[in-house]
């Protein structure tokens, strides 16, 4: 049934609210009331004289189409008659209302055709709720039913298209008012719903259907025993359908843990196993010939192989095979049919391959793992994988698989999907108790191999260098103080004619030396009453003593910075291992450049703020202090700054450590057992047979299974690592960013000279010499930064006895 | 004596003086052995395979077997269940011979090894071999019949001795 254009419920919640989302325009404020209803908890009425308004180019039923209207109401016989047509629904083409004459309680109903009005009744008001329809059919007839039933029909004609808009309350601003109320307001053009009589429904018209998804999580937990019931309530609205597609298996545990297998003999029975193979949700598994393959292996995609014969004359649509879903599930046929199906590979096909001669379509198929990891967001793998990333270290462009890499590098475990394809990863450190347990009774004779790794390989020490470039801000404080006249020599001074020193001689000096004035010079200002000479007269001060002074004490500062570059060497080693092979390392290098102003732009800016006439302060300084030489390793920008170093160092260490550890767990040992789905390289496995001990993390397994042949085998491989030993506990240093070269202060020993010449035959100018600055405290300082990590690695059970 | 039947094919009986009919049960069967020197074994599906070969004083016209379509392949070598004692009922496969000549019967198996031959009545896949007084056991025995690709047959002969030979190869679908 298709949906209504409008739907009014006329509940409190919005009495004019349209379910169908076509907001109302209201007008003179109509009214609802709770105190009336024939559904939900209320009723529109517009008794003060609103009405409501709804426009959309869907509410128009078109020239010579159907629709239908529906309302119910509710007319007291106590409200007034009063001779006047009232209108409940409609527009100038189509509506409903009532004509109530004074002094009856008749009503007759009205019908809009077309523009036409047509009058039917009279009938007898009962003053209960009442449920109107009216129907347009093809011929351009519009009937009426009455509570359901067909009560009267106009005459026929051409229809009109009804407009794009439905009063509700009256149909223009000129009607009556309608004294009473209503509900459950239906408007749909197009369709004809009634043909004959019908039951009207006994609640509110149903909602629009809503179309969309919803996932519904499910959480359950079985007991060890019984029957697992799975509730499952799904809402539907009351229009459409709602389909769940649920698939589900019920295993017995063992299956799920791999204590048991369904290709394995169940006690002195023969296990009977088979495959099922679907393409597209298509089960092709009679059409498969020869062996499937499924391999597994860390880190990498999971690839399955197999090939199809299609029946002879099947027509082959070549290019459809590519990127077809691929499930393989192998199940136990002990009962003829199959069940406990577990899953070994999903994917799609990669690469379709034709034999003409044999007429075999041979599918290499893959779990997309790359392309999952392009498709999952950064933050997706972030909190997937975990570990580090520094851009410093890693490209900023990369993205999806590449940076899913970056990121693996930096931990001790691989990415990879398990069989239903999902991304998971796998520690490489086995777990304490393994998962799957193998003896001499479940290793086919003769496919037990061991393989250790090489020396040349092994890496158990990686020298990290980093270079961290940045300038460092110094300040040269030097506090100057002069004085060559005071009270006790000045009555000598003037009389040997002395010159009082200018004080913008002073700052002439000052500046003519290079250096800049931390606060203003403070001045020993000339006396300011008569001093008595000695000889019998006075000096006197006069008019210009404010620009002489008989000294100064000055904060004099020269700003400069020295590019530091600091050379880290990072060792990571594994003690343990460099003393049973000697070192065997590897190098990694890193650089940044930390970013700051320019230094001699800075040195500008440094001058213009200490001399006043640069208002706009600057990012960093160093701290001037009296007789030091200050320096401060400045705030960089972000992303070039120490913070950046830090973490991409971090990076270089974690990269480091993680090299080492892949490097010693390259021995592996491989065997072969019957088919078990449970074997997979997120497991721990356990291998006591023909004297070999060995547990660790599977890193590999390939399954075959050959129905023709009868045979399902699990090819597995455990990687182990083995340095000193089970229970050896390596040390392990935490990784942590090596310290920074600090910024130290450092006393300035050589004083200030001041020289004035203020006798009466000199040349009366004063020179400041400040001492010059100290080439190691202005040159490129290259610091040796040496830190030392230790890597440790897990040590797994690995011993052979000959 | 059973005549061979091969669809609507049936074999002459001057052609089949000697018939010799090999029953093989093919299909995935692969026994393992572990490092211990316990044998596994696994198994998937198995289909009959049907061999007859024979010769006669005529040719025996297999040619015209169509093998490029499923044909029923009507035995003639019985196959036999071992029946329950106490109510003398085995059930037969579905896939036997069910025309004159050829209907399931029974045998009587007595302590000093004497079969005696005994009719049997079925009920729909049941056979109940009628009593013979003194039996220790009774077998019940059927012909089957099996839904078979056959393989494009071979033949020869020899003018000289006026011998026909001929072999036929057929496999259960």
């Amino acid at each position: 049934m298709a949906d209504p254009a409008l739907l009014l419920h006329c509940d409190s919640a919005g009495y004019y609210t349209d379910a169908c989302g076509h907001p109302p325009a209201l007008n003179d404020s109509p009214v609802g009331t709770t105190a009336e209803h024939l559904f939900g908890d209320g009723a529109a009425a517009p008794g003060n004289g609103g009405w409501a308004a709804y426009s959309g180019a869907d509410l128009e039923a078109p020239a010579g189409g159907v629709y239908t209207l529906e309302i119910a109401y509710r007319l007291p016989p106590s409200a007034p008659s009063s001779d006047q047509f009232c209108w409940l629904v409609g527009n100038a083409v189509m509506g409903i209302g009532i004509y109530r004459p004074t002094g009856t309680t008749q009503i007759h109903y009205l019908l809009r055709r077309n523009g036409t009005t047509d009058l039917f009744g009279p009938l007898i008001n009962s003053g209960q709720w009442t449920r109107l329809a009216t129907v347009r059919t093809g011929s351009g007839a519009v009937k009426l039913f009455i509570d359901g039933i067909f009560s009267l029909t106009s005459s026929g004609s051409a229809g009109n298209a009804t407009g794009q808009t439905v009063f509700v309350g009256r149909k223009s601003s000129s009607d009556h008012i309608f004294p009473g109320y209503y509900d459950e307001v239906r408007w749909s053009p197009g369709v004809e719903l009634y043909t004959t009589d019908y039951t009207p429904a006994a609640g509110p018209f149903p909602d629009p259907a809503v179309v969309g998804q919803a996932t519904v999580p499910i959480d359950v937990t079985v007991g060890p025993a019984g029957v697992a019931t799975l509730p499952l309530g799904v809402t539907v609205a009351p229009v459409g359908q709602a389909v769940v597609p649920v698939a589900l298996a019920v295993l017995p545990p063992a299956l799920l843990v791999g204590s048991a297998s369904v290709c394995w003999p169940n006690g002195a029975s023969a296990a009977v196993w088979g495959a099922v193979v679907r393409i597209d949700g298509v089960d092709v598994s009679s059409v498969i010939v020869g062996a499937i393959t499924v391999e597994v292996e860390e880190g990498t995609a999971r690839l399955a192989d197999f090939a199809l014969r299609p029946a002879p004359g099947t027509v082959i649509d070549l290019a459809g095979w590519c990127g077809a879903a691929v499930a393989i599930d192998v199940t136990d046929m002990s009962t003829g049919t199959h069940r406990y199906g577990q899953r070994l590979f999903t994917g799609v096909v990669d690469t379709p391959a034709v034999d003409l001669k044999t007429r075999l379509l041979t599918l290499r198929c893959t779990d997309d793992l790359q392309g999952q990891c392009d498709a999952a967001p950064a933050a997706v793998l972030d909190a997937l994988i975990g570990g580090r990333w520094s851009p410093v270290v890693f490209s900023p462009a990369s993205a999806g698989w590449r940076y899913a890499q970056d990121r693996l590098s930096t931990v001790a475990a691989s990415l990879d999907a398990d069989p239903f394809g999902a991304l998971r990863v796998t520690a490489w450190a086995p777990k304490t108790t393994p998962d799957l347990s193998f003896s001499d009774g479940q290793v086919l004779d003769g496919t037990l191999a061991v393989q250790l790794a090489d020396r040349a390989g092994i890496v158990n020490a990686v020298d990290v260098a980093f270079g961290f470039r940045y300038p460092r801000l110094k300040a040269e404080g030097h506090g100057v103080a002069y004085s060559y006249v005071n009270m006790t020599n000045f009555a000598a001074f003037v009389l040997a004619g002395g010159w009082f020193l200018q004080r913008a001689a002073v700052e002439r000096a000052i500046s003519a030396a290079g250096g800049h004035l931390v606060t203003p010079v403070t001045y020993d200002p000339l006396p300011t009453g008569n001093v008595a000479l000695g000889t019998g007269g006075f000096w006197t001060p006069g008019p210009f003593d404010d620009t002489l002074c008989m000294g100064f004490t000055a904060t004099v500062s020269f700003d400069y910075s020295q590019t530091v570059d600091e050379q880290h060497r990072i060792a990571v080693e594994n003690a343990a291992s460099i003393a049973a092979v000697g070192r065997q390392a590897e190098s990694m290098s890193g650089a940044l450049e930390g970013k700051f102003q320019e230094p001699e732009s800075w040195e500008g800016k440094m001058a213009g703020i200490r001399a006043g006439t640069d208002p706009i302060p600057v990012a960093d300084a160093a701290t001037v202090v009296g007789g030091m030489t200050t320096a401060k390793n400045p705030t960089l920008a972000p992303g070039a700054d120490r913070a950046a170093a830090d973490e991409a160092m971090r990076c270089l260490i974690d990269i480091a450590k993680q090299r080492i550890q892949a490097s010693l767990r390259r021995n592996a040992v491989m065997a072969t057992t019957l088919l078990n789905p449970a074997i997979d390289v997120d497991k721990t496995l356990r291998l006591v047979a023909d004297g070999v001990v060995a547990q660790g993390k599977c890193r590999r397994v390939v399954h075959r299974l050959d129905v023709e042949a009868g045979s399902a085998i699990s090819e597995f491989e455990i990687a182990l690592c083995r340095v000193g030993g089970v229970g050896y506990a390596h040390p392990e240093t935490t990784t942590t960013a090596p310290p920074e070269d600090p910024a130290t202060s450092a006393p300035i020993t050589t004083p200030v000279l001041v020289v004035y010449n203020g006798g009466a035959a000199q040349d009366h100018e004063i020179t400041i010499t400040f001492p010059a600055v100290a080439a190691g405290q202005r040159d490129n300082a290259e610091p040796l930064i040496a830190t030392k990590f230790s890597a440790a690695v897990f040590e797994d059970d690995f011993s052979l006895i000959a | 004596m059973p005549v061979l039947k091969v669809g609507s094919f049936e074999l002459p009986v001057l052609a089949s003086l000697e018939i010799d009919q090999s029953y093989e049960l093919i299909g995935g069967e692969a026994i393992f052995r572990t490092i211990a020197g316990t044998g596994l074994k696994q198994s998937t599906w198995d289909k009959l395979r049907v061999t007859t070969s024979g010769s006669g004083w005529i040719p025996a016209g297999l040619e015209s077997i169509d093998t490029n379509s499923q044909q029923t392949v009507a035995c003639i070598v019985p196959r036999a269940v071992p029946a329950v004692f106490a109510t003398r009922q085995a059930t037969l496969p579905a896939a036997r011979r069910g025309d004159a000549g050829h209907l399931p019967y029974g045998l009587a198996i007595f302590a000093d090894g004497q079969a005696v031959l005994t009719t049997a009545s079925l009920a729909g896949d049941v056979a109940t071999v009628d009593a013979v007084a003194g039996a220790d056991a009774y077998l019940a025995c059927y012909y089957p019949k099996i839904t078979a690709w056959v393989q494009r047959p071979a033949a020869s002969g020899s003018p000289h001795s006026a011998s026909h030979a001929w072999e036929i190869v057929a496999e259960e679908v």
